[in-house]
């Protein structure tokens, strides 16, 4: 009667097996597009963010003994962030250097690559664009809140900071984007 | 407030982050400040463009199939032998590398990473099964279980997730959180005021928690959808029950399983599980 079904995407025979869901099933698996939409807008290439997702997945599959309830997804996502975060550190100057210090973090020379996406729809383009240059630590601030709906404390449990620097974080990411974005801006709020 | 004090509000005024208060004096100063209403504006325009330009995206069919894939071969198999039979390489090689045809980058040890973590994560979800998966008549594996998360909800700041008196707060806020709806019955009257609710996660599956007062003391009522379904109405009780000092009721009803814990005295936790029950409120299956 009380039988769980997850939304846990396309119906093929094999995945309709609600009555044997372990509890990963329940509590990971049905967080797939969170946490594909986390990886995508991360990290710069497609590729990148499938493999990080599926690394992503596996590692939660053997830290899933410690996962002590609450928010399956949160837990997902932090699993998801680091891997993010590794892949995004390798890919950018090979070993792991000093930790990410937002005081002396300049704009210039980050991440300056292109953001993913397709060229038919300019604005779209300039807003990725923009989102695509922030530092790690601040697109992952800005993605959780705005298009996961994250509060400030949600994305601090993800990125494994105290809520004052997730608030620090997008206040300083917003500033840039109202800096690189403002025509854009002045044209959504005049129509 | 001067403008100075107001700025740094703002966004967490937008973000829903400020408190009533707080969130009243931003209000206020901004009805006549043109330039604090100007700095909303843009933020809020901003929010916008990047909800419209970076959608929530779904995972990619052929992703969604392999890590299916993985995470069932990987669980049942690790659950008949230790995961020697099928063997990790092979399940590694299997799930991970040969289906990534269009990548010719092969990374052997990468994928004796994969074997790594499914051998241990199937370990690790073998002992979440001895340990949480106890029938509801309830092994005492559960029942310390239970008390365990009472006691760790008392630890600061974890009590509640969703902080309200008002059951149409607190019940629609499990909604897309849990695949059943908790009955949310208030109390106030009777001298348990419902303080709110977090999610948890027992018996090795997400639950609701519902948080009840009583003068200083706290209520913790864990429900969940009962894992055998118990006849309609079908009421057991099982024997009342002190573990480290904390009282426990425990009871299935309409298909759902509750597990109340309190340090109140025990006469004071029979009838709080009374009036819960004399509520009428039924649970639902949703989805």
């Amino acid at each position: 009667m009380l039988r769980t079904i997850l939304a846990a995407g396309p119906a093929n025979e094999d995945e309709v097996r609600s009555d044997a869901m372990t509890p990963f099933e329940q509590a990971v698996v049905p967080h797939m597009d969170a946490a594909y939409t986390l990886a995508r807008y991360l990290l710069r290439d497609e590729d990148e963010a499938r493999d990080a997702v599926q690394d992503a997945y596996l590692r939660a599959l053997s830290y899933f003994g410690g996962f002590r309830g609450g928010d399956g997804r949160a837990w997902l996502l932090a699993i998801v962030r680091n891997t993010c975060r590794t892949r995004h550190q390798r890919s950018r100057t090979g070993p792991i250097t000093a930790s990410f210090d937002e005081e002396i973090h300049t704009p210039e020379g980050d991440d300056a690559g292109t953001a993913p996406g397709q060229t038919d729809h300019v604005a779209a383009e300039s807003v990725r664009e923009a989102v695509g240059r922030l530092p790690f630590e601040f697109r992952e601030a800005v993605v959780l809140r705005e298009v996961h709906g994250y509060s400030y404390k949600e994305i601090a449990d993800v990125a494994g900071v105290p809520v004052g620097t997730v608030m620090s974080r997008l206040a300083r990411a917003r500033q840039r984007l109202r800096d690189a974005l403002a025509p854009e801006l002045r044209r959504r709020m005049s129509s | 407030m001067t403008c100075d004090e107001i700025r740094p509000l703002i966004a967490p005024y937008l973000d829903g982050e400020l408190d009533p208060s707080a969130a009243v004096s931003v209000e206020s100063h901004i009805a006549g400040c043109e330039a604090c209403a100007r700095h909303l504006a843009e933020l809020r325009a901003l929010s916008g463009a990047i909800r419209d330009e970076l959608p929530a995206l779904a995972a990619p069919d052929a992703l969604r199939a392999r890590i299916l894939d993985a995470v069932r071969t990987a669980i049942p198999a690790a659950q008949e032998s230790g995961a020697t039979r099928q063997g990790p390489q092979r399940l590694g090689a299997e799930h991970f590398g040969m289906q990534r045809g269009n990548r010719p980058r092969v990374r052997p040890q990468w994928l004796a990473a994969a074997a790594l973590y499914i051998v241990v994560g199937a370990g690790a979800w073998m002992l979440g099964v001895a340990y949480g998966r106890s029938p509801d008549s309830a092994g005492s594996g559960l029942r310390d279980a239970v008390v365990a998360s009472h006691v760790r909800s008392l630890e600061a700041s974890h009590l509640i997730d969703v902080a309200s008196s008002d059951r149409h707060t607190v019940k629609p806020w499990f909604d897309g959180k849990l695949d059943f709806s908790p009955p949310v019955p208030d109390l106030t009257t009777q001298g348990f005021p419902l303080v709110g609710g977090r999610l948890d996660y027992l018996d090795g599956r997400p639950v609701a928690a519902l948080v009840y007062g009583r003068a200083k003391h706290v209520v913790n009522l864990f429900i969940w959808p009962a894992t055998t379904d118990a006849p309609h109405d079908a009421l057991h009780d099982a024997a009342p029950a002190t573990v480290r000092g904390y009282h426990i009721r425990h009871w299935v009803r309409d298909g759902m399983t509750f597990w109340a814990v309190s340090d109140v005295a025990d006469p004071d936790l029979d009838s709080f599980v009374s009036l819960f029950q004399a509520s009428g409120q039924p649970a639902e299956s949703v989805r």
